[in-house]
């Protein structure tokens, strides 16, 4: 599998969708310390340098998206896999190389973001005033994360043998994961109480509150909350705001996700009819 | 005598289309095979299935005395370069990249006789040109170097010379010529031009709707081609009476004109034509092109 | 301070587990080294080795042998080209060689005809004995080439051993008798059968009792083994281990050789070996045996 791995590497050095998301990655990570330097400037807000930090979990799938099913698109419309099989490369070690690429590629995305991040905005915003414990913990799962939904697209692209299919199944998929986090995130968020009317006597407003029916509560909550850490796009959301509920279970379920996820392309992959 | 490639009663079903049935194929060290067959016919679903793109439905095959359910297949393998239908090839990348991109995948340690092999399909100066930007003799030949890079014993070529001009032709004919006698690479060279064949084949093989029709050596088919005589006469009638007076098979094409597919002694047709007042103004000897010999043959599969 | 603390343990194992693996790859890739080169060197094939892992040293050594390969490849395939070309030369030289001899012989005929003085008589005999010689050597030569540009697929029927042996004793006998050699031969009551093809194997036999014939001083020892196994035995003085190893070479004849092209046995090496057997020569106590072994064919 080193073989096929360092052939990938080869590959992705001279490939322009990686080196363009890792620009696109440091562009944003230069772009967010520097926003909230000038608008504190500006306006006088105040923001902390961990505000932004973990913005890139929201990024991170659809830039996967683009750049894994292109990537492993490619070998099928070029019709280059047949060259690592036809000279005895086994049907599990092509597919594993081209997981482990996709994930160190997520990876660097991350880091594409973070580096450049810190680099500017340490300096120009401050330190961080959030324990480091949380911030490592955070970190390692959107770190986590970005491997996962590497998988995802991975068994995707391996699977379905046209790239523009591939591309378009990923693509939706990776902001699919994003609205449905969005949705989950605002059901979640529902207040116990609202606020049903209010009235004033002598002057003074008084409201009655009557719990809110759109609040989630008990097993139903749990279930909710258990989905919105399973999808990655709710992750993403959770970390970006620092909100994780369950921060403990969320690499978890990435872990998860990258065994099923890797296992079911593999054994797909390993039986398919290539042309 | 030692074969690089057996099968043995492979079978590939596409749902409810039956691809190839029941076939058998010996391919013998050091040969250049020809694989015959229409459109259709499923050459290059064999080609795929011993590739080990695709597995068959039952049956199986050898490859270099391994078969294709052993567990070290992949050795065998190593030792097959192959162009299946399109030249494998990134098109984003120069030719010598994707040369580059081979070796790693075979694990060689160095990019040593990668010029030699670019010179030697004749893609020595493409410098930085993208693949994308080739034409398609040079996508071929491109597709052929990067089967080369493993330096294999055994190559397969799915209709190499298809879309070519004639100089591509030659060219793709003279290079598989080469490599089979300078480096003793055995050829399985499928297309559905005989004439093209017919010119480099040690071994042919003519399958039709997915079964193998008959494999023969060139030798052996040369001598099952019917040769025939032209003849050209005065009187084709006279030649008619005399001809049927030996019972011999033959096709008047003009009145003057007339094919024998017999084996008949020429002073005694001579001699008793004079005795009719006919005149043998020429006499030439032919070989039944292989053509007509694969038309007949499958036309007779065709009437079973 | 927790925190540092592990985290520091985290990156310390990440390297670990690196370093690790970095190992395991460079011992994968000297086990492919070596098993590789074994490989190569019994298989007969183009291909070179592969490693994993792209460490430099471990590339500059598989690099070095590959080389040698390379170089041994190269030098293998010049000798198969040039193996062709000598198969090739001698085909056409056997045929070119017939054009000229037939005439010779034809007015020979023509001549034989006439009317002639006695001298002129006696030169004709010497050269239409030399030019039968000729013949024949053409002809030897002429079956050789066959032999060599035909393919070994020839039909494999049940022959019995004891009785193609008999044949072949049989119609050599006036000429070893003529030398004054009476054969002594030895043959097991059953008989012993293999799959062979039968006019090859009588070719043999004749090419072997021809050396016989030619070179013997005055014995013959034939035995036929139950298990397949063949011997022509005689005394051969002045022979040694050389000679004796190069006995099957084309062309090869030894010093007392007279009007031979040194084929015979080379034919009949070929032979042997096209039906799937072996044959093999020793020299002890200055006589030469000759061993010709069919294995049995299970199945």
């Amino acid at each position: 599998m080193t073989r096929l791995l360092s052939a990938g590497f080869l590959r992705l050095k001279k490939n322009k969708v990686f080196w363009g998301g890792l620009i696109l990655m440091a562009a944003w990570g230069i772009f967010m310390p520097v926003k909230m330097h000038l608008d504190a400037v500006q306006m006088g807000y105040v923001y902390r340098i961990e505000d932004g930090f973990f913005v890139y979990a929201m990024g991170v799938g659809v830039v996967m998206a683009v750049f894994c099913s292109l990537f492993i698109g490619t070998d099928y419309n070029d019709g280059t896999i047949r060259n690592k099989i036809i000279v005895g490369g086994k049907r599990s070690a092509v597919y594993l190389a081209n997981a482990v690429v996709s994930s160190v590629v997520g990876l660097a995305m991350c880091a594409a973001y973070l580096l450049p991040y810190l680099c500017v905005g340490l300096p120009l915003v401050g330190g961080f005033t959030v324990p480091v414990e949380m911030v490592l913990l955070t970190t390692f799962t959107i770190l986590l994360l970005s491997v996962a939904v590497s998988s995802v697209f991975t068994c995707i692209a391996m699977v379905c043998q046209y790239k523009s299919v591939a591309a378009v199944i990923c693509i939706l998929l990776a902001f699919g994961f994003l609205m449905t986090g969005m949705v989950l995130a605002q059901m979640l968020e529902a207040p116990k109480t609202q606020e049903v009317y209010s009235y004033a006597i002598n002057g003074e407003i008084s409201s009655v509150e009557e719990p809110n029916p759109g609040y989630l509560e008990g097993t139903k909550r749990e279930i909710v909350q258990t989905l919105h850490d399973i999808n990655p796009g709710g992750q993403a959301i959770q970390c970006a705001g620092m909100m994780a509920v369950n921060p403990y279970r969320l690499p978890v379920y990435s872990l998860a996700i990258i065994v099923l996820a890797t296992g079911a392309g593999c054994v797909l992959f390993r039986k398919s009819d290539l042309k | 005598m030692e074969y690089v490639l057996q099968t043995n009663g492979l079978t590939k079903k596409y749902r409810h289309f039956k691809a190839l049935n029941q076939l058998t194929m010996n391919v013998p060290k050091g040969a250049i095979y020809g694989f015959v067959g229409r459109n259709g016919a499923g050459k290059t679903t064999l080609i795929r299935l011993i590739c080990g793109l695709q597995f068959p439905t039952s049956g199986g095959y050898t490859l270099y005395g391994r078969k294709d359910t052993d567990k070290d297949i992949s050795k065998s393998r190593r030792r097959v370069g192959a162009v299946v239908e399109t030249p494998s090839i990134y098109l984003d990348m120069t030719a010598q990249d994707n040369l580059k991109h081979q070796y790693r995948i075979l694990g060689l340690p160095s990019y040593a006789g990668m010029e030699d092999i670019l010179k030697l399909v004749g893609l020595a100066d493409t410098g930085d040109k993208r693949a994308g930007n080739f034409s398609l003799g040079m996508r071929q030949r491109l597709g052929i170097a990067i089967a080369l890079v493993g330096s294999p014993d055994f190559l397969v070529l799915d209709e190499p010379v298809n879309g070519l001009d004639p100089q591509g032709i030659i060219e793709i004919r003279e290079l598989i010529l080469k490599l089979n006698r300078e480096r003793q690479i055995t050829f399985l060279v499928s297309s559905h031009i005989l004439d093209e064949l017919s010119r480099m084949a040690t071994h042919y093989g003519f399958i039709d709707r997915g079964q193998m029709v008959k494999e023969v050596s060139a030798a052996d088919l040369e001598k099952s081609c019917r040769k025939c005589i032209h003849l050209e006469v005065t009187d084709t009638g006279a030649l008619a009476r005399v001809l049927d007076g030996m019972d011999a098979e033959y096709t008047i094409l003009s009145d003057r004109e007339a094919d024998v597919y017999a084996k008949i002694g020429v002073s005694r047709l001579t001699l008793a034509l004079a005795e009719e007042n006919c005149d043998v103004i020429s006499l030439r000897e032919r070989d039944e092109s292989l053509e007509s010999y694969y038309v007949s043959l499958i036309g007779g599969q065709k009437n079973d | 301070m927790m925190v540092w603390l592990w985290s520091l343990t985290g990156v310390l194992g990440l390297l670990v587990i690196v370093l690790l693996i970095k190992i395991h790859i460079l011992r994968k890739a000297a086990g492919e080294i070596a098993d590789g080169f074994a490989d190569r060197l019994a298989t007969d094939t183009n291909t070179l080795i592969g490693i994993s892992g792209r460490d430099r040293q471990m590339r500059r050594l598989a690099d070095a042998v590959n080389e040698q390969l390379r170089r041994l490849r190269a030098e293998h395939h010049r000798f198969c080209q040039g193996d062709a070309e000598l198969k090739g030369a001698v085909t056409n030289l056997s045929h070119d060689l017939r054009t000229p001899l037939t005439a010779i012989c034809g007015y020979l005929d023509l001549l034989e005809k006439e009317e002639k003085s006695d001298t002129t008589k006696r030169y004709l005999d010497i050269i239409r004995n030399r030019s039968q010689l000729l013949v024949s050597m053409t002809e030897e030569l002429f079956r050789y080439s066959v032999l060599l540009s035909r393919e070994s697929d020839a039909p494999a029927e049940p022959v019995v051993l004891n009785q193609v042996l008999e044949e072949s004793i049989a119609a050599a006998y006036t000429a070893l008798t003529q030398r004054g050699i009476t054969p002594r031969i030895r043959m097991p009551q059953e008989k012993v059968v293999r799959m062979l093809d039968g006019a090859a194997l009588s070719r043999v036999f004749a090419n072997l009792l021809q050396n016989a014939v030619k070179y013997s001083s005055g014995d013959l020892e034939i035995t036929l083994e139950s298990t397949g196994e063949i011997v022509f035995a005689n005394t051969a003085p002045g022979l040694d281990e050389i000679q004796v190893g190069r006995l099957f070479d084309r062309f090869f004849t030894v010093e007392s050789a007279r009007k031979s092209t040194g084929l015979g046995l080379a034919i009949a090496r070929s032979l042997v070996e096209q039906m799937g057997g072996s044959i093999s020569a020793e020299y002890t106590d200055d006589r030469l045996h000759i061993w010709i072994f069919f294995r049995e064919r299970g199945g």
